[in-house]
């Protein structure tokens, strides 16, 4: 996942590509499904403070929750809203509080949210990640422009498909209007792809 | 007894009210149906171990050793969205675009026919997969569903698809781009 992406998607061969943008996408999702627990145990422990101090590790329960919530980010950035296991296992008045508030708490254990709600937008301020040392992009920006430029090659990779139709079907609308809709697409994601950088 | 009645109209109405909650948000999609959570994650653990397996195994140029692998996976029994959510359905989608882009990229191991391949897109796709939410790994795997029409010689059918996979990703391009990078 630390491929420069240049200013030319085209140089990077199709199957380069396809591999690194889905390795990105599965681990977001690997990791997020598998630290289920893991914020569990985080919530339960900030909201039981007569637990022993050792036990409970405030520091090393914020970083969970940060990087849950970065990862939930990520997650429905690339379209996957997060499962609701932990309302489902939380107590009944807990869950409707929940789910009634519409995202009242912290961003980790925020319900499922609109899809239309950006991934930045939930994000809490007072989650925001860190600027790198170098004063660089912050990695949550990165991989904001990792999200959009990997599905820019997507779209761009579809129109090749599409386009590579039409010279089959020269007498057939519906082919030309494809690869014409597919090409301002592939051109439009391309230029966020690259203001992004 | 009057008293008694009210508390009788406060109890039905609260649990009345509280349905209708529940159902109005599991209707605006805000509520995932995933009762057995640890369903999903047992899931999401057997399934990072294989595809480390798999990463492993095309590291060491094993091409066969991993369509074999991911084949494997085929033969498990995939948890239903009913157990574990909309995440269940998408992580078969991941499995299945996998082993899919490499018997596409890899024609000469282990052959397959272009019908025989269909017929796998069309089981790891599942009758659902319209009805979850858009996500990059059903995209991805209706884009390959449309490259396999394409072999079968079925130009509609790959158009179509092709289409519904640019959709799904023009959808997410859109709702990443809705929000002010960070």
């Amino acid at each position: 996942m630390t491929t420069a992406r240049g200013p030319a998607l085209s140089d990077l061969s199709a199957r380069t590509l396809r591999s690194r943008q889905v390795v990105t996408f599965r681990s977001i999702l690997l990791l997020f499904a598998a630290a289920l627990p893991l914020a569990g145990c985080a919530k339960k422990s900030a909201h039981e403070p007569s637990a022993p101090e050792a036990a409970t590790r405030p520091d090393d329960i914020d970083r969970i929750e940060q990087e849950l919530a970065s990862r939930e980010a990520q997650l429905r950035a690339i379209g996957i809203a997060r499962p609701a296991p932990l309302e489902a296992r939380a107590p009944a008045s807990e869950a409707a509080e929940v789910a009634g508030a519409g995202g009242g708490g912290d961003a980790a254990e925020a319900p499922r949210r609109d899809q239309e709600k950006s991934a930045a937008a939930d994000m809490a301020p007072t989650q925001a990640a860190p600027a790198s040392a170098s004063g660089g992009p912050s990695p949550r920006r990165t991989s904001y422009c990792e999200t959009i430029c990997d599905l820019s090659a997507s779209i761009c990779q579809l129109q090749d498909h599409i386009c590579g139709l039409a010279p089959r079907h020269p007498d057939e609308p519906r082919y030309q209007a494809a690869c014409e809709r597919a090409a301002v697409d592939c051109q439009l994601s391309t230029e966020a792809c690259h203001a992004c950088r | 007894m009057k008293r008694t009645f009210s508390w009788i109209s406060l109890v039905a109405g609260m649990a009345l009210g509280a349905a209708l909650m529940l159902a109005g948000l599991a209707q605006a999609g805000r509520l995932a149906p995933a009762p057995k959570p640890e369903v999903l994650v047992t899931l999401a653990q057997t399934l990072e171990a294989e595809h480390r397996r798999v990463d492993l195994l095309l590291k060491q140029k094993d091409v066969a050793g991993a369509i074999a692998a991911l084949e494997q996976l085929r033969t498990i029994e995939w948890p239903d969205r009913a157990d574990a959510g909309d995440a269940a359905i998408v992580l078969r989608h991941d499995v299945y675009g996998r082993l899919l882009r490499l018997r596409l990229d890899h024609p000469t191991v282990d052959p397959k026919t272009p019908d025989a391949l269909a017929a796998v897109a069309g089981e790891g796709l599942g009758p659902d997969y319209k009805a979850i939410t858009t996500n990059a790994f059903t995209a991805r795997l209706v884009g390959l569903r449309g490259e396999i029409s394409e072999k079968q010689g079925r130009d509609d059918a790959a158009l179509t698809a092709y289409e519904e996979a640019l959709d799904m990703n023009r959808a997410l391009l859109q709702q990443a781009l809705a929000g002010a990078a960070p």
